[in-house]
């Protein structure tokens, strides 16, 4: 089946540069339906309010990091199955298997190109 | 090594010159003995004013006492090394404002850039898929500006570190200011560091440190 381009998309990051140029990116790929967040926290309200298909998070924020993120959105019944990938600057191998271990569903590093958050998108949701 | 005497020492020690003869009672050599040391503490505690010559017999105090002064000169010189104010509050100031002028910047050239993709939205052949080519690269290369910001973060936790340093070392020499913000700083680093372990935040690594995008998709691999 092919991937919903209509899906409501979250992505959170805390730097507005990032943001736009994902958004920018997931526009491109076809993605319209993109919601932001600048922190775990506000990211998990949004996820409150509204059903999303896939959630694309930074890991360094505050007051709540996208790992924390992750772990609530995993103990969440309403929310533990969506799509969750990681995108950000912490590239060590400590950092990938506490996201892996947490539920995350793909891992980016930054700084990052577009044919690779394609590659991911589609590891995680399908065929375009 | 010469060292220059008090006038009224030099006449004490001309006068007994002159008078050979005369014993000198304990009391009286105690004050040249007394005398002799206050002139050589002097030298030592103001090197450059002797000419930078340092004395070859000096006593462990006047050791310290010239070592805390100078200890105490260079903190202080380094904690008001910039003339418009205090400097590692305004070395915070200036990397904020780098942070800011690349942040503008990344984001004008960004605005541009959805622009031009903006005009090719209406074509839907070759041309449209060469701007995005175009565009794209332009999007990727705006990555600089999460990444230099994060090191600027890593600066400015790094500057907090030498300051808490050089106000702890101050505060240890008897600056009453330098120990009130020694306790300020020492909780924010504390603060920071705990918040770095707990959350794993290392930030961006190093080429041939990091792992790259390939050896982490071996290691998510791993699970599998």
């Amino acid at each position: 089946m092919a991937v919903d381009l209509e899906m409501p998309v979250l992505i959170v990051d805390d730097y507005k540069t990032m943001l736009r140029i994902i958004r920018n990116l997931l526009k491109q790929i076809g993605f319209n339906n993109v919601d932001e967040a600048t922190d775990g926290k506000a990211a998990l309200e949004r996820m409150q309010q509204r059903k999303y298909g896939l959630v694309i998070s930074d890991w360094n924020m505050e007051p709540m990091t996208g790992l924390e993120l992750l772990k609530q959105v995993r103990v969440d019944e309403s929310l533990r199955e969506t799509p969750f990938i990681m995108i950000t600057a912490e590239s060590k191998t400590e950092n990938v298997i506490a996201a892996k271990e947490a539920g995350v569903n793909n891992y980016i590093v930054k700084p990052f190109n577009a044919a690779t958050l394609k590659s991911k998108l589609t590891s995680v949701l399908g065929d375009f | 090594m010469m060292h220059s005497v008090t006038p009224e020492l030099r006449e004490w020690l001309d006068n007994l010159k002159a008078d050979g003869e005369r014993q000198l009672s304990a009391a009286e050599l105690a004050e040249i003995i007394e005398s002799v040391v206050s002139t050589l503490h002097g030298s030592l505690v103001q090197p450059a004013e002797n000419g930078g010559q340092s004395a070859s017999a000096d006593t462990a105090e006047s050791e310290s006492l010239s070592a805390d002064a100078t200890v105490a000169e260079a903190l202080t010189a380094l904690s008001e090394f910039d003339k418009n104010g205090p400097a590692f509050v305004n070395l915070s100031e200036e990397i904020d404002n780098i942070r800011t002028v690349t942040q503008d910047a990344a984001n004008s050239i960004l605005a541009v850039t959805e622009d031009i993709e903006n005009f090719a939205v209406e074509d839907d052949g070759a041309m449209q898929a060469a701007v995005f080519d175009v565009t794209n690269a332009i999007f990727e290369a705006c990555n600089f500006q999460d990444i230099t910001g994060q090191r600027l973060t890593r600066v400015e936790e790094m500057l907090r570190h030498i300051e808490l340093s050089v106000t702890r070392a101050m505060a240890v020499l008897g600056d009453a200011d330098a120990i009130e913000r020694s306790k300020e700083l020492s909780d924010v680093v504390e603060q920071e560091d705990s918040r770095k372990e707990e959350h794993i935040l290392h930030g961006p690594q190093d080429a041939g440190i990091a792992n790259s995008q390939e050896e982490i998709d071996k290691i998510l691999a791993s699970f599998d």
